[in-house]
């Protein structure tokens, strides 16, 4: 089983990849409309975004939290952090 | 009558100390392997990764039986069997080792939720495979629960992912009314902690999620349902 390089989500079915395609390295919340892959300023506003939707922290709080989970991720390594 | 011997390989693999090694005459084999192989690469690779899972798991245990503050990276390291130098190799600050282990344990919790929910599990199958999944990881789960807000960001930041990824089967695939998601997902979570939390009160003689996880699940079904949500 496969994992979203950049959010993490275990990918099991077909319709978990982006756009369906099971050769993609990351899932369908983590692409774009046109199904190309969010950079990190939209995954980190998303992923904060859905914490605070979620569980209701502060946007600080979530948006910490977002950047330090997104700094383990294959797709952020170097790059998350800096912003 | 031949006599069965084993392989250089399989006692390179069991890292037999080289005169055992010479003992069964097959140093050239031997020789050959860790020419073809680089100084055992591979091995050596395979061996760090075993220390790492063996660290993880003893410190997975005594984080639950004494909890996260109270168990030292030394304590982990000697219960492990190895040196203090060697796990911080693997895990320089105990924190590093407390993030680790939590995203381990979370991520069993989050798959199972996330099976339940791929097999088409409603509210109550959801809510059940998620307690089921606590229930098998109660010690070091209680743990948490008591020392989270104490521990690092990183640590930290490991349970709220754990969290989003629950929240996500509950609240984006609408298994809990959309409005308000947040405070249908923190309800459920404050009923649950509060019981996993004061364990020693309500179950002192087992598991908590096994003796209440059901009428748990069942009150919680009804508000939702009354709420107007799913059932």
């Amino acid at each position: 089983m496969k994992n979203c390089i950049a959010c993490g989500m275990p990918m099991e079915k077909a319709e978990d990849f982006a756009t369906g395609d099971e050769s993609k390295e990351y899932c369908r919340y983590c692409a774009r409309p046109d199904g190309s892959m969010q950079n990190y300023p939209e995954k980190l506003a998303s992923m904060s975004g859905f914490i605070v939707k979620t569980q209701g922290l502060s946007e600080e709080a979530a948006r910490l939290a977002a950047r330090e989970m997104l700094s383990r991720l294959p797709a952020w390594k170097g790059i998350a952090g800096r912003n | 009558m031949s006599i069965e011997r084993p392989s250089a390989r399989s006692l390179i693999e069991k890292r037999k100390p080289l005169t055992e090694l010479l003992s069964e005459c097959i140093l050239t084999e031997y020789v050959l392997i860790f020419i073809r192989e680089g100084s055992m690469g591979s091995s050596r690779t395979e061996q760090k990764a075993a220390t790492r899972e063996t660290i993880l798991r003893i410190a997975e245990r005594l984080f639950g039986e004494r909890g996260l503050f109270a168990v030292s990276t030394a304590d982990v390291a000697r219960v492990s069997g190895i040196s203090h130098g060697a796990l911080f190799v693997h895990f320089p600050r105990r924190e590093d080792l407390q993030q680790e282990v939590i995203s381990r344990v979370g991520y069993r919790i989050a798959a199972a939720v996330h099976e339940a929910a791929g097999s088409g599990a409603d509210l109550d199958g959801i809510l059940r495979s998620h307690l089921q999944a606590i229930a098998r990881e109660e010690a070091f789960y209680s743990r948490l629960l008591a020392e989270g807000p104490m521990l690092g960001i990183a640590a930290r930041s490991a349970v709220i992912g754990v969290q989003s990824a629950v929240a996500h089967h509950l609240i984006a695939e609408q298994a809990l009314p959309v409005p308000d998601g947040d405070i249908w997902f923190n309800a459920w979570l404050g009923l649950v902690h509060h019981y996993i939390l004061n364990r020693d009160l309500f179950a002192p003689e087992g598991s908590v999620v096994e003796k209440y996880g059901e009428r748990l699940i069942e009150y919680f079904c009804g508000i939702v349902s009354r709420s107007g949500g799913e059932k």
